[in-house]
C-alpha cells in the first residue's frame, strides 16, 4: 500500500521525491558544496586539480539513492547528474561508465534536457553571454539559418578549445550537433558520444563511418566535464558499491574500480565523484583492498549520513501521512504508544519507518513488536520486487529499440552471471568484456558470446573473430534484430559460423533478455539490502536466490538449456516462436479483474499477491495496466481498488 | 565581474578593499592583471599591496596571495590527507616551497608528515595516525610474525591461524590510538565516571577510518567485564540522550556469531553495529 505513497525503494530518476530536506542536509551541502567550488574553479581557469571524491556510506535505507533524486531537484539545470551502479561479475570500464553517462545526459532533469544544459551554457559562456539561461539561448540558435548557426557553434568550439586544450575537439563538434538535431540524428549522435555501434542508417545520418576508439572514452569524459564544469559540472554517482566485492574474494574488480577512479581524479578531473555503499561492505570489502595511491583518490572526503533524529522521523511521517486519501487527527493511523515507540528507538531507518506506516495502515502489528517466528514469508515481497524490476528492464529495452539497439551488453552479461547464481551447474562466469564471458562448465560451451553489434560489417567481423576461438561456444543476438534481407554477406557468413559442429547459436526473445536484465539487478539489489520482506527487514541474498530457484523456473529458459548443452544443433538456431509480452491484454490481468471482483474492495497489494497465486508470472506492472484499463475500478487514492458494476 | 579600472583614474582603496579580499579567497593568489581586475589601477598596486600585506597576506613576486600556510591548513582541513605533488598543485606553489611550509605546521603539531607506500603525504593532525610507541609496537608485532610465519614456511605444512595475525596487527593497531581517543572524546570524559560516559569513550577509540564510523562490537569487546547486557543499555542509552546514534547492520550477514551477540538489537530484528559521535560525544 504505502509503495503506491511514497516509494519504498527510491528511484534515482523519478519525476517528483517527497522529501524532507533537513535530513542529510550536511550530505546534501557537502556535495553542492563540491560543485560550487568546481564551477568557480573552471571559471577562473584553474583547472589543476580534481575535486576531493566524495564518500558517502550508511546502513540499507538511510536515504542513499534518495540523496540523488534530492541533488537533482535542488541543484536543478546547476550540474548534470549521472547515476552507475557497479556490474554483477564484470570491471567497470571507461567505455561503459562513457556510455551510461551519455545515456543519462540524454535524460530530463526536472524538465531540461541534460545534454541540451551542458551544450546551452557551454555555447553562452563562449559568446560571453548569460549562461544561467541555456534553453533561450538554444532557442536564438535554432532561429537562425543553418549556416549562421554553424558560424556561431564553431566559433564557440574554437573558444572553448582555446581555453582548455586537452580536450577531443572533434567529440565537442558532435556534442554541440545534438541540441540542433531531429529526433533520429539526436539518437544517433547520442549513440556515437556513448562510444556506441551505429548501424549503417545512424551512421549516415550523423556522416561518420567509424564508432568512437576505444582508447578516447577518457578524452571524451574529460571534453564532457570540461564543457559541464563552467555552468553545470557533472556529478557522477556511484550507488551500491557493495556489489564490487568480487565472490571469490580477490578484489579485482575492487582494483579495476579504483583504477577507474583514480583516472576520472587525475585526467578527467573537472567533475564530482560521489560514491555510496554500505558501511560495512565498504569497510570490509572495498577501502581495504585499494592500495595507497588508489585510496588518495577514492577517498577525498568522507561525508557520514545520518538516521532521522525522533523530530525529523515525526516530520517524515507527517509529510508521507499528508498523502493518504484518508485522514484521522494526529497520531493517526498509529496509536500514541506505536507512535512514541517508533519515533524514540534507536536505529530506525527512513525505510523502516515506511514499513511500520505501511503495516499499521493494513492494519497489522508493528513490525519492531512482532516476533521474528511470526514473520510473514518473503515471496510475496519478492514477487513483488522482481515485477518492478520486470518493469524496469522492459523500459530499458523500450529506450534501447527506440535507438535501433539491443540490450546493454554489459548488462546481457551480468544476466548470464545472475543466471549462474540460479543454476550452480553452468559452472562460474567469467566475463573477459563487455560481451564475451568464459565459463567453467563442464558439459556445454566454454564461452558465451552476445553478438550486439548493429553494422554488418561489424557483425562479420565478430562472427569471424568468435570461429577462430577453441573450445565450445554459444552465441546469442536478440531476436528482434535479426539480419535484415540486405544483409546478405553477413547471413552467407552466419550460416557457415552455426554449423560449426563447436558452435551453438541461440536467437533469445524479448522475454528471456527482460527476464535476465531483470535477474541482475534483483540479485544486486539484495546485495545492497534493498530488498526487503513484508516485515520490513531487508532480505538476505541467499533468500532472494532461494525464491529466484524455486519460482522463476530459470532451469527450463532456452539460454540455461544451451548452456547446459540440452538443445539440439537443429533446434538452436530457430527463430523462437513470438512469445507474447505481459500485457493489460494477457490473461494475468483478467486474472486481476476477477480477483478484484470477488474481493469488491481491496489494497493493491493483496490484489497483486493474489493474482500472482492464480496466475503464475503475473507482476505488478501487467496487474496495475489492467485495473487502470477497467471502467469498473475505481480508485479510492492510489492504494485501493473498488469494483463498481 | 568588475570593471576596468582606466590608466588614470585612482580609486579609493578602502572601497576597493573587499572586493580584492573577495577574489583573493576565491584565487588565493592576485598578479597584477588580476589586480587590475579587481579594479585596482597599476599605479596605486604599491600601496595596495602593502595595504594587504599588513593585513597578513603575503607579498609575491608578481603579487599577492593567500598565506600558504593559511592554504595549506584549509586544504587539510578538506581532505585531511594530500601527497606533496597535490599540495603543491593545490596551494600553487613549489614543492620545495610547499615542503617547507609543511615541515613549519608538523613542528607545530599541526599537521603530519605519513607514508603511503612509496610517496610521502601530509595529514592533518586530526587525521587518525600511529604515535611514535604505536609504530614502534607495530615493528615489533612484524617482525615477530615476520619470524613466525619464516618459522612456518621452514618447517613445512604449518600456517597461521588468521586470527592470531589479525590480533597482533588490526586489534593492535586499533586499539593503539589513546592519542587519538582523546582528541574526540571530551576533556571530562577521558575518565570515565559512568558505564554510559565509558561506552561512549570507548566507542570513541574504535572509530574505523575507512567509515568515520565506530564499529560496536569493538568497543563492546573492549568493555565486556562490564557485562555485556549493562554496555548494551548504556548503547542505547547514549542514543537516547543524543550522544551517538547508533546504526542497523547492513543485513548481509557479514557480523561473525561473536559480532552479532555484541550488537545490541535494532528495530525489525537488525542489529545495530555502527555507531556515530554526535555533538555530545566528540
Amino acid at each position: 500500500m504505502t509503495s503506491a505513497l511514497v516509494p519504498l525503494h527510491a528511484e534515482p530518476w523519478a519525476p517528483e521525491i517527497v522529501d524532507l530536506e533537513s535530513l542529510n542536509a550536511a550530505a546534501a551541502n557537502a556535495v553542492t558544496e563540491s560543485i560550487e567550488k568546481l564551477r568557480q574553479s573552471a571559471r577562473a581557469g584553474q583547472r589543476t586539480v580534481a575535486p576531493p571524491a566524495l564518500v558517502a556510506v550508511g546502513p540499507a535505507g538511510v536515504g542513499k539513492t534518495h540523496l540523488f533524486g534530492r541533488l537533482r531537484r535542488k541543484i536543478g539545470a546547476r550540474g548534470v547528474f549521472v547515476h552507475i551502479r557497479p556490474l554483477l561479475g564484470a570491471a567497470m570500464t571507461t567505455r561503459h561508465l562513457l556510455g551510461q553517462v551519455v545515456q543519462q545526459l540524454g535524460y530530463s532533469s526536472y524538465g531540461q534536457s541534460q545534454i541540451d544544459v551542458i551544450a546551452g551554457t557551454a555555447i553562452a559562456l563562449a559568446e560571453g553571454e548569460n549562461p544561467k539561461y541555456p534553453s533561450a539561448m538554444l532557442q536564438g540558435l535554432r532561429e537562425l539559418s543553418d549556416d549562421d548557426r554553424q558560424k556561431r557553434v564553431e566559433h564557440a568550439i574554437e573558444a572553448i578549445a582555446a581555453q582548455s586544450p586537452d580536450i577531443d575537439t572533434p567529440y565537442l563538434e558532435q556534442l554541440l550537433r545534438v541540441p540542433f538535431a531531429d529526433r533520429l540524428l539526436r539518437t544517433a549522435l547520442l549513440l556515437w558520444l556513448s562510444g556506441r555501434e551505429l548501424d549503417e542508417a545512424q551512421a549516415r545520418r550523423v556522416g561518420l563511418r567509424e564508432s568512437l576508439p576505444e582508447d578516447l572514452a577518457t578524452a571524451a569524459l574529460r571534453t564532457l566535464a570540461v564543457v559541464a564544469s563552467t555552468t553545470a559540472p557533472l556529478v557522477i554517482v556511484f550507488d551500491q558499491l557493495e556489489n564490487l566485492a568480487d565472490p571469490d574474494g580477490s578484489g579485482s574488480r575492487v582494483i579495476a574500480y579504483g583504477n577507474l577512479i583514480s583516472d576520472l581524479v587525475d585526467v578527467v578531473r573537472d567533475v564530482v565523484i560521489v560514491q555510496m555503499g554500505l558501511a560495512t561492505e565498504w569497510d570490509q570489502n572495498i577501502e581495504r583492498r585499494l592500495g595507497p595511491s588508489q585510496r588518495s583518490r577514492v577517498v577525498g572526503r568522507r561525508i557520514p549520513l545520518a538516521l532521522p533524529t525522533p523530530a525529523e522521523r515525526r516530520a517524515l511521517l507527517t509529510l508521507w501521512i499528508k498523502n493518504l486519501p484518508a485522514q484521522a487527527p494526529p497520531p493517526w493511523p498509529f496509536t500514541g504508544p506505536q507512535l512514541e515507540e517508533i519515533c524514540n528507538t534507536p536505529g530506525f531507518t527512513p525505510r523502516m519507518l515506511l514499513f511500520e506506516l505501511q503495516n499499521v495502515l493494513e492494519g497489522r502489528d508493528l513490525a519492531t513488536t512482532v516476533p521474528a517466528a511470526r514473520a510473514e514469508p518473503p515471496d510475496d515481497a519478492i514477487l513483488a520486487a522482481w515485477g518492478a524490476r520486470l518493469a524496469n528492464a522492459r523500459r530499458q529495452l523500450d529506450e534501447m529499440a527506440d535507438a535501433r539497439q539491443g540490450a546493454e551488453p554489459a548488462f546481457l552479461m551480468e544476466g548470464f552471471v545472475a543466471l549462474t547464481h540460479l543454476v550452480p551447474e553452468l559452472g562460474a562466469i567469467a566475463a573477459e568484456s563487455p560481451n564475451l564471458a568464459r565459463l567453467e562448465n563442464p558439459r556445454g560451451p566454454a564461452w558465451i558470446a552476445h553478438i550486439h553489434q548493429a553494422n554488418p560489417s561489424s557483425v562479420r567481423s565478430a562472427l569471424r573473430a568468435l570461429a577462430d576461438r577453441p573450445g565450445g561456444l554459444l552465441a546469442v543476438r536478440e531476436s528482434w534484430r535479426e539480419w535484415p534481407p540486405t544483409w546478405r554477406a553477413t547471413r552467407e557468413q552466419w550460416d557457415s559460423f552455426r554449423k560449426h559442429p563447436a558452435i551453438q547459436w541461440l536467437w533469445l526473445d524479448r522475454d528471456e533478455v527482460t527476464k535476465l536484465l531483470a535477474l541482475a539487478t534483483l540479485l544486486k539489489d539484495a546485495r545492497s539490502a534493498d530488498v526487503s520482506g513484508v516485515e520490513g527487514k531487508p532480505l538476505q541474498l541467499d533468500a532472494v536466490i532461494a525464491w529466484a530457484r524455486a519460482r522463476l523456473d530459470a532451469r527450463n529458459w532456452l539460454v540455461t538449456q544451451s548452456l547446459l548443452g540440452k538443445r539440439t544443433a537443429a533446434s538452436a538456431d530457430e527463430l523462437p516462436a513470438p512469445r507474447p509480452a505481459a500485457s493489460a491484454n494477457q490473461p494475468d490481468g483478467a486474472g486481476a479483474i476477477a480477483i478484484l471482483r470477488t474481493l469488491r474492495v481491496a489494497s493493491l497489494e493483496r490484489i497483486v499477491r493474489e493474482t500472482a497465486r492464480a496466475v503464475p508470472g503475473s507482476t505488478r506492472a501487467s496487474v496495475l495496466e489492467q485495473l487502470r484499463a477497467s471502467g469498473n475500478v475505481h480508485w479510492i487514492g492510489d492504494a485501493i481498488a473498488r469494483w463498481t458494476e | 565581474m568588475a570593471p576596468r579600472a582606466s590608466r588614470s583614474k585612482t580609486v579609493v582603496l578602502g572601497e576597493t578593499l573587499p572586493r580584492v579580499r573577495e577574489a583573493l579567497a576565491r584565487d588565493k593568489a592576485l598578479n597584477g592583471a588580476g589586480l587590475a581586475r579587481a579594479g585596482v589601477p597599476r599605479a596605486q598596486h604599491p600601496e595596495l599591496l602593502a595595504l594587504l600585506d599588513l593585513e597578513g597576506f603575503e607579498r609575491t613576486k608578481t603579487g599577492v596571495r593567500v598565506p600558504l600556510r593559511t592554504q595549506i591548513k584549509a586544504a587539510l582541513e578538506e581532505r585531511q590527507v594530500l601527497s606533496f605533488a597535490e599540495l603543491a598543485k593545490v596551494i600553487r606553489a613549489s614543492q620545495k616551497e610547499s615542503k617547507a611550509i609543511a615541515a613549519g605546521l608538523v613542528s607545530e603539531g599541526h599537521a603530519r608528515i605519513v607514508l603511503r607506500g612509496k610517496i610521502e603525504a601530509l595529514a592533518a593532525a586530526s587525521a587518525p595516525a600511529l604515535s611514535a610507541e604505536d609504530l614502534a609496537a607495530l615493528a615489533r608485532s612484524c617482525r615477530q610474525l615476520a619470524a613466525l610465519a619464516a618459522k612456518a614456511v621452514k618447517r613445512g605444512n604449518r600456517t597461521l591461524l588468521r586470527a592470531d595475525v589479525r590480533e597482533q596487527l588490526l586489534d593492535f593497531v586499533l586499539q593503539g590510538r589513546p592519542q587519538e581517543a582523546r582528541a574526540v572524546v571530551p576533556d571530562g570524559a577521558a575518565v570515565p565516571k559512568s558505564l554510559r560516559d565509558a561506552t561512549v569513550a570507548e566507542l570513541a577509540r574504535h572509530v574505523r577510518a575507512s567509515v568515520g564510523l565506530s564499529f560496536v562490537p569493538d568497543a563492546v569487546r573492549a568493555l565486556s567485564a562490564r557485562g555485556v547486557p549493562e554496555i548494551h543499555a548504556a548503547l542505547i542509552e547514549a542514543a537516547r540522550a543524543g550522544l551517538i546514534e547508533l546504526q542497523p547492520d547492513s543485513g548481509l550477514d557479514r557480523l561473525s556469531q561473536e559480532e552479532t551477540a555484541l550488537c545490541p538489537e535494532g528495530p525489525q530484528g537488525t542489529r545495530l553495529s555502527w555507531a556515530r559521535l554526535l555533538g555530545g560525544a566528540s
